[in-house]
């Protein structure tokens, strides 16, 4: 047994943290006086550190058809742990090796068994009781504001940005003149739950902030009402507050805004000075090799009316790994990865990247052939499974486009201009990605060439260094079209915009040179 | 009326018929197997962490300076040819 398999070990039995939401949302339909759980209820279970000894509180996550939402969880935990704020609770722990009893359901003996399990789990610090909300002065408020506003951006900066603020999951502690927050990340989403069916109804600032979607624009609000919350009258903020969300783009703007507000502190100006400009979160990385690993042991393991559940986020994850190999200049890899995405998930996508795959590695005809497959199937996958949301038809109508324009230039790759054409013109009415776009514009262009209509490959290939323009390769295409029509002006013009974009690269010199003397 | 639903009722409460058929539909609602789909949240697609997916490579490039090479090669044998028949020309003369 490795060391952190014995370090942890869990009290009691786990009710489960649904069971608690379900008697929350219970209770607030039927209008029933309800208690809130404690938090180990909601949370899992509650153990201990046998190192230390202190209190820890142990979430196990015991994937099967919840295996998408885990993974997220344990990311954002991960990245809680490496940033080691004193503003969030301590994650001790994540990953496999907490001991813990969980009830089974013996189905030959027909009895409800208990048994010792080892599996993942997420252990924190026990987070210390909150003080009550709504007592604070004005300066104080700022001050715990700022302290959110430092973990926040620091967590954005990281990719963790579903964050909640309700008074479970964001708590203050500490005594007058030393007060500071203990924020749970990842947070409980059943403690909001609860807080939005106990509590909510008493005072509307104290109500968790709605979501729009956007974790930066939710976290700025979340961050203004989390304020609003503690003052005991709006009326004694100087500032307009309701403009507040709609001025600061980022979490650092919000923190300008407060900072006067707070008593001057060089500890917090130096920290709002600081602090990391984020509008747009940076993707979570997930770790894919492990991510594959746990998903194929979940998936042969899983019952099957959960199969689809694992299924389809180690597809995905399959084809992340893949895209990323394929980036790195590894097709012969990247293919195997595609092959068991496309058998998990059969889904247009995953069936185009493997066929861009193939042609890469040089087998065109499978390739096409791959692609007509795939392509012959309806717009959307229909069913009660998958509900045709306007949303859903969207994304199904960019993939198709995107499978299309993979067709034609592996059409055209293969000398078979006239079979390209119809296929990159259809997928350029699909509303594609930029670099997509102005690939299938260059490829179209191509085709055109090819067939002797070079006022149409002009035309496409103007398209594709409008939206391309940093792509030479594209832009000495069409000056090639253009001196092919004898419009040798614009041609010049062109590539003398080449030789302004990159004027080092002695290759476009001497093209130049060659072609104008 | 009132005596023909009675005997009907009981006519249905006595017949083994009645019975094998209320049988048929309890056996039949313990057999389906559970719901579990009113139960789960249908399953999704993940959205997370979108690494853009490969593109197929681009067409090979124009060549452009064809013709400029063709003007150039034929320039050249011209060039070749007359210097051979100038050097014809001088040998015949020596």
């Amino acid at each position: 047994m490795s060391k952190i398999d014995g370090r942890f070990e869990a009290r009691g039995k786990r009710d489960g943290p649904s069971l608690a939401r379900r008697t929350a949302l219970r209770a607030a339909y039927l209008g029933e006086r309800f208690e809130a759980p404690p938090i180990e209820q909601l949370l899992g279970l509650r153990g201990v550190d046998r190192e230390t000894g202190a209190p820890v509180l142990v979430e196990p996550c015991e994937p099967d058809y919840e295996w998408q939402r885990y993974l997220l969880h344990e990311a954002m935990a991960r990245r809680a742990a490496a940033l080691g704020s004193p503003y969030l609770v301590p994650v001790l722990h994540v990953g496999p090796g907490v001991v813990y009893f969980r009830d089974r359901v013996d189905n030959s003996h027909g009895v409800i068994v208990k048994e010792r399990y080892t599996g993942p789990s997420i252990v924190r610090a026990e987070p210390p009781p909150g003080l009550p909300r709504g007592a604070f002065t004005v300066a104080e408020a700022a001050q715990l504001a700022l302290q959110v506003c430092t973990a926040a951006a620091a967590l954005h900066a990281t990719g963790v940005g579903a964050l909640f603020f309700d008074p479970g999951n964001l708590r203050i502690t500490g005594s007058p003149g030393a007060y500071r927050v203990a924020w749970l990340v990842p947070g409980v989403a059943e403690l909001e739950t609860v807080e939005i069916h106990t509590q909510g109804k008493r005072r509307r600032s104290s109500s968790p902030t709605k979501r729009t979607g956007h974790p930066v624009r939710d976290t700025v609000r979340g961050a203004v009402d989390f304020f609003r919350s503690l003052v005991p009258e709006e009326s004694s903020i100087p500032a307009p507050i309701d403009a507040w969300p709609g001025r600061c783009a980022d979490v650092a703007a919000l923190a300008c805004l407060l900072l006067p507000l707070a008593a001057r502190s060089p500890e917090l100006e130096a920290a709002v000075e600081g602090m990391p400009t984020v509008r747009e979160l940076p993707p979570l990385p997930l770790e894919w090799d492990a991510v594959i690993a746990e998903g194929e042991e979940l998936w042969s393991a899983a019952h099957q009316y959960h199969r689809e559940y694992v299924a389809l986020p180690l597809a995905a994850a399959y084809h992340q790994r893949a895209s990323r190999t394929a980036a790195e200049g590894d097709p012969a890899a990247a293919l195997k990865d595609a092959e068991r995405a496309v058998a998990l998930d059969p889904t247009l996508p995953y069936a185009t990247t493997r066929a861009v795959l193939l042609d890469r590695i040089g087998r065109h005809a499978e390739a096409r052939e791959a692609l007509d497959m795939a392509l012959s199937k309806p717009l959307a996958p229909s069913g009660p499974r998958f509900p045709e949301t306007p949303d859903d038809l969207a994304t199904a109508a960019r993939a198709r486009a995107r499978a299309l324009g993979a067709r034609g230039m592996i059409a055209l790759r293969q000398g078979d201009p006239s079979a390209a054409e119809p296929d990159l013109l259809a997928a350029l009415d699909g509303k594609l990605p930029r670099p997509d776009a102005a690939l299938y514009a260059h490829g179209l262009g191509a085709a055109r060439y090819a067939r002797n209509d070079f006022a149409g490959a002009a035309e496409a290939e103007i398209r594709s260094a409008t939206l391309a323009p940093e792509n030479t390769r594209y832009r000495w295409a069409l000056v090639g079209s253009l001196r092919k029509l004898g419009r040798h002006q614009e041609a010049l013009k062109y590539a003398k915009e080449i030789l302004a974009r990159e004027p080092d690269v002695a290759e476009h010199r001497k093209r130049f040179a060659r072609l104008f003397g | 009326m009132r005596r023909r639903w009675a005997r009907c009722t009981l006519a249905l409460m006595l017949s083994r018929r009645a019975h094998a058929v209320a049988l048929a539909f309890g056996l039949v609602a313990v057999a389906a197997p559970p719901a579990h789909a009113d139960v789960l949240p249908p399953p999704e697609r993940p959205t997370w962490d979108q690494h853009p997916p490969p593109l197929p490579e681009p067409p090979p490039e124009k060549d452009m300076e064809r013709a400029a090479l063709a003007a150039l090669a034929c320039l050249a044998l011209l060039g070749a040819a007359w210097a051979r028949g100038r050097r014809t020309e001088t040998e015949r003369a020596a």
